[in-house]
C-alpha cells in the first residue's frame, strides 16, 4: 500500500472511532438528558470511604456569601469540617400538583465507623438552568440533619484543600467519581451560581417524616437511618446534591453508604 | 559460548529512557489550565515521537510507555497509581504501530499527526476502562466519551505534528540518519 493511501486509511479510522464516540455520547443524552426529563442513572447505590472528602477543614460552606457550618451543632464555634458533595439520581419536587408529580427523595443511610458529628446540607440546581438552592440552616424554616459516631479518630485528612469562596459562582467536584477531576472525567464537576439577591434558600428541605415538607433540624440522628428530601419552590428541580460533612478526619475504615430512592407525596 | 546481542544499544536504553523521564517530568512541571480531557496530550506525545523516530526499533515508544509509566506510579502522579503503567504502555504500544505501519516516517507530519492522535485515544481508552474497573459509573464516562475523544485526538495530534517537526529538524541537521523510504 503507498504511503498516502496508509496516510488516507488511518485518518479515516482515527475519525472514525472520535465520530463512533460521538455518537455514543449523542445518544447517551438523548436518553438521559434534558430532552427527556429523565436524570442521568448516577447510583442509587453509593459507597465512600474518607479518600472521598476533598474539602476543608474549613468553617463554611457554600453559598452566595458563606454559610457557617458550626450553626447547626451550635456548641462549639471553632470546628473544623471536612466535606464531599454527591449528587443524586432522583430529585424531589413539589409545586402545583397540576404541573408536576410531587414526590420526595428517600435517603437511606449507613456509617461504619464514623468519628465525630456528620451533618447533610442539601444543594439543588433549577432545572435548564444554573440556578441554585441550598437548605436553609438559620430561623424559620431552617432544616438539617446531624449524625453522631463514636469510632477513634484518624489522623488528617490529606486529601482534602479548602474550598476557595467565589461567591456568586461556586464550581465543585462531586464525589461521585472518586476524587477525579475533569482532566479525567468531564463531568465531574458542578458549576452553581447563586443569585446575587441572597435568595434560594427556602425550596429545599431535609425532613424525617414526608408529610412535615418544610423540614426540621435532627441532631444526634443514629449512624443508620433515613431522611427525606423535599421541595416546596414552584419551579421544576433539575438535580439535587448533598453535602456532607465531618467535624474530624475519620478513620480508615470510615464508610458511608448511601441509597436513594422516590416516593410519592 | 555465544552471547546474545542486546536488542537495544546502551546509547538507545539512554535516549529511550531519557524520554520518558522526560514526560514524567514535563508532567509534574507544565500545568497547562486547560481543563478539557486529554491536553496533556500536547507536550507527552512528543517525547514518545522523538524516541521512537530517533530509535527506530519496534518496542522504542513501549519502552519509553513503560519507563514514564513506572515512574508515574512509584511517585504517584496521578489517581490511579500502579494502573497509570498500563495507560502508557497503551500509548507507546500503539505509537509503536504507527510507526512500524508508516515505516517509521516519523519526521512526516502526517505521520506524527496520527501517531499522536492514536496513542492518545489508546491511552484515554485504558483509562477509562481502568475506571470502569474501578467503579466509577458508566454514565459519567459515556456523557463525556466523545467530547473526550475529540479533544483526545487534537491535542495528541497537535503534540505529534511537533515532535514530528522536531525529528524533520534533527534529520536537516545531521544529528540522526534520514528515515527510509515509506512506499
Amino acid at each position: 500500500m503507498e504511503f498516502r493511501t496508509r496516510v488516507v486509511a488511518a485518518f479515516a479510522l482515527l475519525i472514525t472511532i472520535a465520530a463512533a464516540a460521538l455518537a455514543v455520547q449523542i445518544s447517551a443524552e438523548g436518553l438521559y438528558g434534558p430532552e427527556t426529563g429523565l436524570e442521568p442513572p448516577v447510583s442509587s447505590d453509593m459507597t465512600f470511604s474518607r479518600a472521598d472528602f476533598l474539602y476543608g477543614p474549613q468553617d463554611w460552606r457554600p453559598y452566595l456569601t458563606p454559610l457557617s457550618l458550626n450553626t447547626l451543632p451550635a456548641a462549639d464555634e471553632t470546628r473544623e469540617w471536612y466535606f464531599m458533595f454527591v449528587r443524586l439520581n432522583e430529585t424531589p419536587q413539589g409545586g402545583n400538583p397540576a404541573l408536576y408529580t410531587p414526590r420526595s427523595v428517600a435517603v437511606d443511610y449507613a456509617f461504619t465507623d464514623l468519628s465525630g458529628t456528620s451533618a447533610f446540607y442539601l444543594y439543588g440546581k433549577k432545572f435548564g438552568s444554573g440556578r441554585a438552592w441550598t437548605s436553609r440552616q438559620e430561623g424559620y424554616g431552617s432544616s438539617g440533619f446531624l449524625v453522631t459516631g463514636t469510632a477513634v479518630p484518624g489522623r488528617g485528612m490529606p486529601q482534602a484543600s479548602p474550598l476557595m469562596h467565589t461567591g456568586e459562582w461556586v464550581e465543585m467536584r462531586l464525589a461521585n467519581v472518586h476524587g477525579l477531576g475533569p482532566d479525567e472525567i468531564p463531568t465531574s464537576t458542578v458549576s452553581l451560581w447563586f443569585p446575587p439577591n441572597k435568595v434560594g434558600q427556602d425550596s429545599l428541605h431535609i425532613t424525617t417524616d414526608p408529610a412535615e415538607r418544610k423540614g426540621q433540624v435532627t441532631i444526634d440522628a443514629p449512624t443508620t437511618g433515613r431522611f427525606y428530601i423535599t421541595h416546596t419552590g414552584g419551579s421544576r428541580v433539575g438535580a439535587v446534591y448533598l453535602l456532607i460533612a465531618v467535624d474530624r478526619p475519620q478513620p480508615d475504615s470510615f464508610s458511608l453508604r448511601l441509597q436513594t430512592s422516590t416516593e410519592a407525596v | 559460548m555465544t552471547r546474545n546481542e542486546p536488542y537495544f544499544s546502551p546509547y538507545e536504553i539512554a535516549v529511550l529512557s531519557l524520554c520518558g523521564a522526560l514526560i514524567f517530568v514535563s508532567k509534574v512541571l507544565i500545568k497547562v489550565p486547560l481543563h478539557s480531557p486529554g491536553h496533556s496530550s500536547l507536550f507527552v506525545v512528543i517525547p514518545f515521537l522523538v524516541g521512537c523516530g530517533v530509535v527506530r526499533r519496534p518496542g522504542a515508544a513501549t519502552y519509553i510507555g513503560l519507563i514514564c509509566g513506572l515512574l508515574a506510579s512509584f511517585f504517584g502522579l496521578e489517581a490511579f497509581h500502579l494502573f497509570d503503567v498500563f495507560k502508557y504502555l497503551a500509548m507507546g504500544l500503539v505509537i509503536d504501530a504507527t510507526a512500524l505501519v508508516f515505516n517509521f516516517r516519523m519526521d512526516h507530519p502526517a505521520v506524527g499527526l496520527i501517531a499522536g492522535a492514536a496513542g492518545s485515544i489508546a491511552k484515554m481508552a485504558v483509562n477509562y476502562s481502568v475506571h470502569l474497573l474501578l467503579g466509577v459509573p458508566a454514565t459519567f464516562i459515556v456523557l463525556g466519551v466523545g467530547v473526550a475523544s475529540v479533544t483526545h485526538l487534537v491535542f495528541g495530534g497537535i503534540g505529534g505534528v511537533i515532535g514530528a517537526l522536531v525529528i524533520a529538524r534533527l534529520i536537516r541537521a545531521g544529528v540522526i540518519a534520514s528515515a527510509p523510504s515509506s512506499s
